[in-house]
């Protein structure tokens, strides 16, 4: 069977057609539960609540949807404002002072700071390693602030452009860019604590 | 230069200060490290697997879904 089109799936939703959305969905709804699994890390109803309201919430807005943009990046940009607001909603919301402040990462890493650092790869341990690394991940994202955090899951897991994840986050490239390795810089501490015990 | 790294790992950043990193990173065992554990935690996280969406979660978004269409 063909494949219809995307720009006629959406001009069929748009009149309300139910069925043609179902179809729009089927194409993105792994990506956005993914996304809204990974940023309400630790919180699964949420993550549901977000999938779920993201499609609702595109199906009311479709007609303020431009065909000329990419429909992928638009519901990026309603599950991550919808994770955003669930997040910033939160007591728990963490506040991360090392991500305002970096100033030993502003450093270099030498024997000038008296830094050391392991490089992770101790032969045989390499293997259970990669599950301590991937169980860390889980909580080091839930640690990270969710304006990071978002950036993060965008970039590095969803795959995305730092263009595509600057017109999610309506921020510029420069911003992404610097979001995304202070977050990296940040996972990569906890990840470095992990393997140490 | 450690505020160019992930733009290093990114394959995006200005050939010259590429090449001040490489040349960098010939000496200096710490550097050496750290870039192999910050490009290691981006391949754990490009790695993560993927959410499962349950049948079940499906079929309750196009019951939504059909309620307002």
């Amino acid at each position: 069977m063909a494949v219809e089109p995307e720009a006629e799936l959406i001009a069929r939703s748009k009149k309300g057609d139910a069925k043609a959305f179902s179809s729009l969905v089927s194409r993105y709804e792994d990506r956005i539960f993914n996304l809204a699994h990974k940023v309400c890390v630790g919180m699964p109803a949420e993550a549901e609540d977000v999938y779920q309201e993201t499609f609702l919430t595109a199906f009311k807005k479709l007609s303020r949807f431009r065909e000329d943009s990419n429909l992928g990046t638009w519901l990026y940009r309603i599950a991550s404002n919808l994770c955003w607001m669930r997040l910033r909603k939160q007591r728990s919301e963490p506040v991360v002072p090392i991500l305002d402040h970096p100033h030993h990462h502003d450093e270099e890493p030498d024997a000038a700071t008296g830094a050391q650092f392991r490089d992770w790869s101790d032969g045989p341990e390499e293997l259970a390693r990669k599950k301590v690394l991937r169980e860390a991940v889980e909580a080091a994202l839930a640690d990270l602030p969710v304006d990071y955090r978002l950036v993060v899951v965008l970039r590095d897991i969803e795959g995305l452009s730092a263009e595509e994840t600057a017109q999610v986050m309506k921020l510029s490239v420069p911003a992404v860019k610097s979001r995304l390795h202070r977050g990296r810089l940040f996972l990569r501490d906890r990840l470095d604590q992990a393997v140490a015990q | 230069m450690l505020k160019h790294l992930s733009d290093y790992l990114d394959r995006d950043l200005d050939p010259s200060i590429c090449r001040h990193i490489d040349s960098h990173m010939k000496g200096c065992k710490p550097c050496v490290a750290f870039i192999n554990t910050l490009r290691k935690t981006v391949g754990v996280l490009k790695r993560q697997p993927r959410a499962a969406l349950s049948a079940s979660l499906r079929s309750r978004l196009r019951r939504r879904l059909s309620r307002i269409g």
